[in-house]
């Protein structure tokens, strides 16, 4: 045990030799690496009841995922790293390589059911993650018992599909006026639009509370869910009014598609990104440093409970994790079959181009009027001007 | 030689140190630790809030320091600004004024404009910390969410650096900039600047630092420049080009049209201390010069032969010095 100790300490610190470029000064760094192992020792020690319940899916000579047993040989695994994969096999225990197949989608969830003959362990206990606060050690554990990563629950479940969200369909002028907020431009066909707000319409009260600026309605609006009906309180040329819009969900305009440059480049900067890894309905997020290829490894708290399932890599801050009480909820309905023709991988995706193609299409045909009334326009000064 | 003397006697030294930090050798500790981490997320969420800037819509991080509503952040958070709007976790929305920046610690100080009492955390100084210590990030990443607290991470000091900047493994991106690193006191310590291309190397300007610069920034004054600050050629001198000696700092040539010549300091002579700070290194000179801005006067006590004088020099532009040079 000692060797083998001593010689992971070597190998790692001459790793580190090798990765001058980042000025980690090596006695430094050996310092810090010896106290990562003593943590993984423990952790090891423990002994944790996962490691019996999480196997490694091969395709080739290719490790894809991991996944969990649901026993009756049974794996639960990430869909969109194993779909329309050929030759898929798990290792068992004994590192004897099983044949494997989807039988089962939750596509929603990216969720696959992995049939695997011969394969003998029990069903996974799913426990709560719904108990755990802001700061919660969590860990990803490995088949061979080792933690994956070791981090802390960063963000406890909240539903990243913004489908969820309500949208009042309006945008802001962000300069402060001290109180209140001035619509600068309000969608076609949106919530707002409906009842009748207008650009230049200063909103001065949601549901009765004063709104400072910008922020405070945002915040107000977006923690709303499509079908509210929040009284939002008016002032126009001095007149003060109140209208009660339905809000819906977000109207998809294309300059909405342009991402920050910076960020995707920041989050270059920090290892591989599961591809399907957005728009999940109930997920929490922690700083585990994982992979995209290690989705699938069970989530353990410090008493070993199974709290949550690895589900994606979304960035240099952030893996997510489904949440225990979720998964088990989830795998007492009815999966739906395996269709090798089936496209749609992920959450809501399919759905989601759709619309987006639909609304670029309307937006492409209001610009196509608008240009038709501005050339009228023009023609009529042209024949009649001055 | 005198460098692997160096290496040794502080290798010695530090052993008693690494022995005292705390060891995880079981779940139990681990625990333990865990419960620390989540008193100061407990104690420390609501002072962590968003700073965007209502001229651009740029979005960072800060941290109420005082009952009175300062708060600390990164010197390029505020920059270019007078105002910033200020976003708690609740959502609540205030403003704040800028006040100062040390632009060479990339730390900056700005005042809520409402009425207090804010909720804050305590500071401590960063020279304590050592490597391995755990720390907890903490910050408003790609700006603020409604949907979700500022997220936290764990992680530990992975080195020190120069002008106080710590590098931790707590990863942070693009928003997290001046949001606070606490010690596991709930302390700040840091203030986060900026990220390495490697996940562990995420760099906080120090509170040490902050503190060094305190009442200049309090006070409006804003100075030095972010990154490289031997870059600058209008950094604030005061004409002396030095040698690194065991004995010293030696005057290695003074140029004629700067004040340390004016002042009388000449080649030979062995400089001992700076506004009032004894001084061996070089490193240790540019930690005093990073607080120190164009005009303020400053002591210089040196020795010729054996013969101790003191002098007043107020510095200057280094661009000053060579276009009197050039002419």
């Amino acid at each position: 045990m000692k060797r083998f100790l001593f010689f992971t300490i070597l190998s790692l610190v001459s790793l580190g030799a090798q990765e001058r470029g980042n000025g980690i000064p090596l006695e430094d760094r050996a310092r810090t690496r010896a106290q990562a192992l003593d943590v993984f020792n423990a952790i090891r020690a423990a002994e944790f009841q996962a490691q019996d319940l999480v196997f490694s899916v091969f395709s080739g000579q290719t490790h894809l995922v991991y996944g969990i047993s649901m026993g009756e040989e049974r794996l639960l695994t990430k869909a969109s790293e194993v779909l329309h994969l050929k030759d898929l096999y798990v290792l068992n225990q004994e590192s004897r390589a099983l044949p494997a197949r989807v039988v089962g989608l939750y596509a929603d969830a990216d969720l696959a059911i992995l049939e695997v003959s011969g394969l003998a362990a029990a069903p996974a206990q799913w426990a709560n993650a719904a108990s755990l606060d802001d700061g919660a050690f969590l860990m990803a554990i490995r088949p061979d018992g080792d933690a994956q990563a070791i981090g802390v629950l960063s963000v406890k479940e909240r539903s990243l599909k913004e489908g969820d969200q309500g949208f009042l369909g309006i945008e802001i002028d962000p300069s402060e006026l001290g109180m209140g907020v001035k619509v600068a431009r309000v969608q076609p066909r949106s919530a707002a639009a409906e009842v009748g707000i207008r650009a230049g319409d200063i909103i001065t009260m949601v549901d009765g509370e004063e709104v400072k600026g910008f922020y405070e309605l945002s915040t107000r609006l977006r923690r709303m869910r499509e079908g509210e009906r929040p009284k939002i309180s008016l002032q126009r040329a001095n007149q003060n009014f109140q209208v009660t819009p339905t809000l819906k969900g977000r109207i998809i305009e294309k300059r909405d598609i342009e991402r920050s440059n910076r960020i995707q480049r920041m989050e270059r900067m920090s290892g591989s990104q599961s591809r399907v890894r957005g728009e999940f309905d109930g997920v929490i997020q922690s700083d585990m440093e994982l992979e995209s290829f290690d989705a699938g490894l069970p989530v353990v708290d410090l008493e070993g409970r199974m709290v949550g399932m690895v589900i994606a890599r979304a960035g240099r801050i952030s893996t997510l994790i489904l949440p225990g009480e979720d998964i088990s909820q989830l795998i007492k309905t009815e999966a739906s079959p395996y269709d090798p023709a089936f496209r749609r991988i992920g959450p809501g995706r399919g759905l989601r181009q759709r619309e987006a193609q639909r609304e670029v299409q309307e937006i492409q045909q209001a610009q196509r009027e608008q240009e038709l009334i501005r050339r009228l326009i023009e023609g009529f000064r042209f024949h009649f001007g001055r | 030689m005198r460098d692997k003397f160096v290496a040794f006697f502080f290798f010695t030294l530090g052993m008693p140190l690494l022995q005292a930090l705390p060891k995880i050798e079981s779940i139990d500790d681990l625990k333990k630790l865990e419960e620390q981490v989540q008193q100061v997320v407990r104690e420390n969420t609501k002072v962590t809030v968003s700073l965007i800037s209502p001229k651009s819509g740029g979005a960072g991080s800060g941290v109420i320091v005082s009952r009175d509503g300062l708060i600390l952040t990164a010197a390029h958070v505020i920059e270019g600004n007078e105002f910033m709007t200020v976003i708690f976790p609740d959502g609540r929305q205030e403003r704040a004024r800028v006040l100062g920046a040390n632009y060479t610690r990339d730390a900056a100080m700005a005042r809520l404009l409402g009425e207090g009492p804010w909720p804050f955390a305590e500071v401590s100084d960063s020279r304590s910390l050592e490597v391995g210590d755990f720390v907890v990030a903490m910050g408003h990443p790609k700006g603020y969410d409604p949907t979700r607290r500022p997220p936290v991470r764990f992680g530990r000091v992975m080195t020190k650096r120069d002008l106080d900047f710590i590098t931790t493994d707590c990863t942070l991106i693009g928003g997290d900039s001046g949001g606070p690193l606490f010690d596991l006191k709930g302390r700040v310590v840091g203030i986060h600047s900026n990220i390495g291309p490697d996940r562990e190397i995420n760099n906080h300007a120090g509170l040490s630092g902050f503190q060094s610069s305190w009442e200049k920034m309090l006070a409006g004054k804003s100075w030095g420049v972010l990154g490289d600050r031997h870059r600058d050629p209008h950094r604030p001198v005061i004409g002396i080009n030095f040698r690194e000696t065991p004995a010293g700092l030696l005057v290695e040539s003074v140029p004629a049209q700067g004040p340390a010549f004016a002042a009388g300091l000449r080649p030979g002579d062995l400089v001992t201390s700076i506004a009032g700070q004894d001084i061996r290194s070089l490193d240790g000179l540019a930690e005093i010069f990073a607080d120190l801005s164009i005009g303020d006067e400053i002591s210089v006590t040196s020795w010729r032969g054996q013969k101790e004088m003191t002098i007043k020099v107020k510095l200057v532009p280094l661009s000053e010095i060579n276009r009197k040079r050039r002419r």
